[in-house]
């Protein structure tokens, strides 16, 4: 047990499925840069309406404008000149798996979308590069009157005038730098709209592919959740690793009306060559209810907080998250919550972990304006460091503006307790699995919250990480 | 002439519209009111600073040599501007209490800049006590460099009035089992605002090292706005960290104890607004210094 007290060497490991590149075989790639000559190439590519065109324009001269943030992680190694913001892949989109590239429908097959799909999902989305490839939903869910459908389509379909109404009024281009970045620059994502009363048993799922090395991904997704409804809808994302920077912008709005239900997971594995620069937000309406069930794995430089606006008397949040910062990674994460109503509530719940030199920084805001009477919040966060080459900072942040609010936040950091890896050996178990199912439990808050396929895939992701060898 | 400074910096910055970052003021050429240098050990210094110009800046200057120490009393008679800057040095094994008590003006600025390092064992007792009066901007920066080092921070506030409270204090953990305990607790009545800034930054090699923070916000006032930014920054494995915060009003079972014995809830707050402050009086153990903050509590309540 003395070896106990010595640094245990974790090795940082191949991960699997995710790393395999495809070649790229694409149908159009944008030169790399960002100007309004690119802006307007894209546009036409897109064939967009001349409302979004001017749209695009518009937030690219908001982008200029803006500053870098002063604060977060740095994003020197960024640089716009070598991104390529839109890259399509060699095929149209496909409503049937049979009809996708092999190529492409290989890569999703190795990532277990279309076995997801047939087992436990009522629709899929799947995104490669800037465009979707695939996209259905499943007929009795359909019949209910639920749209599922790529952006494109929706932006210029029988949806057009909805989606004009709530496009980027959420998070708007002027919220900061990458939000009018991807005002320019978006493409793909989907579109999700559930009536009145509806509620879906089970979830959507879109999942994001970015195959090209040093492009972005920019893609939108919309949900509307009306009246009295009830939605899961699940996002996952990877990439193979490249010794270039890539970028993903994407921007997630979320409405949730009158009495409705909306439960948002990601699972996000981006590669480690990754700039995460994700916005997400939620806008919530008298008694309606966003959950936010967060895992952050991959990406070298991530920075994320999804947003939640108590809009409507009574609505609620439930932020869960789990961040895993491994060797050369340095990941932002946490959430942020505005009361304005009444009576609202929030809770966040989440668990850090560093190893290998990774950097873990929670990150929060709870803002309870003057009118939120009867407010309540609470915040816990933990963080566990597994090695001293590695940093866990907790930077939380709560400004109260009524006296009739109850208030409470608490925060742990530490490190693995060598009695429990004692306790766990002593029982027949090595030591690196000891340390894995440890840090598997301290993470349990979000994997119990995941349909149990995601959360052996969540567990299998830590398992991956913390493999290695005992030293 | 006045020019904008900025003050209380957070040790790393957060989003910008939440206003935290840090504070800016107005400030400019003020009046030397001279250095204070206080050597002495094992006794207790009383320092009345009194600011009654438009701005004045006094310095202090405390050593706790090794083994000993040195107890020292501020009080912080703000007439308009006064800035108070007070240093603190702490050899092995020794041991230095400061307790600074506003005692300000109407209307006032006072500005509080106190820093200490730590030696091996070194300890650095720190009570403030902030009545009530004039804004109030503080800023502590403590280095525990020694193994073995330690601090506590004790603060009372009470905010009234269109008053500003406006805090942040920075611990840093270098030596090894250096340990760190702060709590603030404090009562916002009328339009009053207060940030609350508290950083436990453990460094690399500060093994063993444990940090704790905790503050209480009683609310009461429509009016009020609070600010509560608690840090814990780490760069290092073996350390254990903690921070809490509750902010809230009185809550429906106290309101209803003091209702049911006859005393309003007017009258209710006021005695919990006294409550942190008198908690905070009794740890002082200086019955000079007790009087005066409690006779100070009765004017401003």
């Amino acid at each position: 047990m003395a070896d106990l007290k010595e640094k245990t060497y974790v090795e940082d490991v191949d991960r699997s499925v995710y790393d395999i590149r495809d070649a790229e075989n694409d149908a159009y790639r944008m030169e790399s840069g960002l100007t309004p000559e690119i802006v307007e190439k894209l546009s036409t590519e897109k064939d967009d309406p001349v409302w979004m065109q001017q749209f695009r324009l518009e937030s690219l001269q908001i982008y200029n404008e803006m500053k870098i943030p002063n604060w977060g992680p740095s994003i020197e190694g960024l640089d716009m000149d070598h991104i390529a913001t839109y890259v399509r892949p060699n095929t149209k989109m496909r409503n049937d798996w049979k009809d996708v590239p092999e190529d492409i429908k290989e890569t999703f097959e190795r990532l277990g979308i279309p076995q997801a799909e047939r087992k436990s999902l009522a629709g899929v989305g799947a995104q490669y590069d800037s465009e979707l490839v695939y996209h259905n939903v499943k007929d009795s869910v359909a019949a209910e009157g639920v749209v599922y459908t790529d952006m494109e389509s929706a932006i210029k379909g029988e949806y057009a005038d909805m989606v004009r109404k709530y496009f980027m009024k959420l998070v708007t281009p002027h919220d900061h730098k990458f939000a009018a970045l991807h005002g320019a620059v978006w493409s793909g994502g989907s579109f999700v709209y559930v009536p009145k009363g509806v509620h879906l048993s089970i979830p959507l799922q879109s999942y994001f592919r970015l195959n090209a090395k040093g492009a972005g991904q920019f893609e939108h997704t919309l949900i509307i959740v009306d009246e009295g409804a009830s939605l899961h809808f699940i996002e996952g994302c990877s990439a193979p690793k490249y010794n270039v920077a890539n970028l993903h912008a994407g921007c997630v709005e979320l409405y949730v009306k009158k009495g409705a239900k909306l439960r948002y997971s990601t699972i996000e594995n981006w590669s480690k060559n990754m700039y995460n620069l994700n916005t997400k937000r939620a806008l919530v309406e008298e008694g309606g209810t966003i959950e936010w069930i967060s895992g952050s794995f991959g990406s070298h430089v991530g920075c994320l907080y999804p947003m939640s606006i108590l809009k409507g008397d009574n609505s609620r949040m439930e932020f869960t998250g789990v961040t895993f910062a491994g060797a050369g990674q340095n990941l932002d994460t946490g959430a942020k919550v505005v009361h304005v109503g009444k009576n609202t509530s929030s809770y966040m719940n989440t668990r850090s972990i560093s190893k290998s030199g990774g950097i873990s920084t929670f990150r929060s805001s709870v803002v309870v304006e003057k009118g939120a009477k009867g407010a309540k919040s609470a915040v816990s966060c933990q963080s566990l460091m597994l090695d001293s080459e590695s940093r866990s900072d907790t930077i939380p942040a709560m400004d109260i503006r009524t006296k009739d609010a109850a208030i409470g936040h608490e925060a742990k950091i530490g490190a693995i307790s060598n009695e429990a890896v004692f306790y766990l050996m002593s029982r027949g178990m090595s030591e690196e699995d000891a340390r894995a199912m440890i840090v598997s439990g301290f993470a349990d808050n979000v994997s119990k919250e995941l349909p149990v396929e995601y959360a052996v895939e969540m567990n299998n992701l830590i398992r991956l990480e913390m493999k290695g060898s005992i030293g | 002439m006045n020019d904008t400074i900025l003050i209380n910096r957070l040790p790393t910055r957060t989003w910008n519209r939440l206003g935290v970052n840090e504070t800016a003021i107005a400030w400019g050429q003020a009046d030397d009111l001279g250095e204070e240098k206080i050597t002495a050990a094992g006794q207790t210094e009383r320092l009345e600073i009194t600011g009654s110009g438009e701005r004045g800046e006094k310095t202090v200057d405390i050593h706790a040599p090794a083994g000993q120490t040195v107890t020292v009393f501020e009080t912080l008679r703000a007439e308009k501007g006064l800035l108070v800057r007070t240093a603190l040095h702490v050899e092995k094994d020794a041991k230095v209490r400061l307790v600074q008590i506003q005692n300000a003006a109407q209307d006032s600025l006072l500005r509080l800049e106190t820093s200490g390092e730590c030696a091996e064992n070194g300890q650095v007792e720190l009570i403030q006590v902030l009545l009530g009066r004039g804004d109030v901007y503080s800023d502590g920066q403590f280095e525990l460099n020694g193994n073995g080092a330690g601090f506590t921070a004790g603060i009372g506030y009470l905010g009234q009035k269109q008053q500003t409270v406006d805090m942040n204090l920075v611990v840093n953990h270098w030596g090894q089992k250096t340990t760190s305990e702060i709590n603030a607790a404090g009562a916002l009545k009328d339009d009053a605002q207060k940030i609350f800034r508290g950083t436990i930054d453990f460094k690399k090699g500060s093994a063993g090292s444990v940090g704790s923070e905790q503050e209480t916000v009683l609310m009461l006032g429509d009016g009020v706005v609070n600010k509560t930014v608690p840090l814990i920054l780490c760069a290092e494995e073996n350390v254990v960290g903690n921070h809490g915060a509750t902010i809230g009003e009185l809550d429906e079972d106290t309101l209803f104890y003091f209702e049911s014995r006859g005393i309003s809830a007017a009258e209710a707050e006021n005695i919990m607004a006294r409550a942190a402050i008198e908690r905070l009086a009794r740890t002082i153990e200086d019955e000079a210094a007790q009087a005066a903050i409690l006779s100070e509590l009765e004017e401003v309540l």
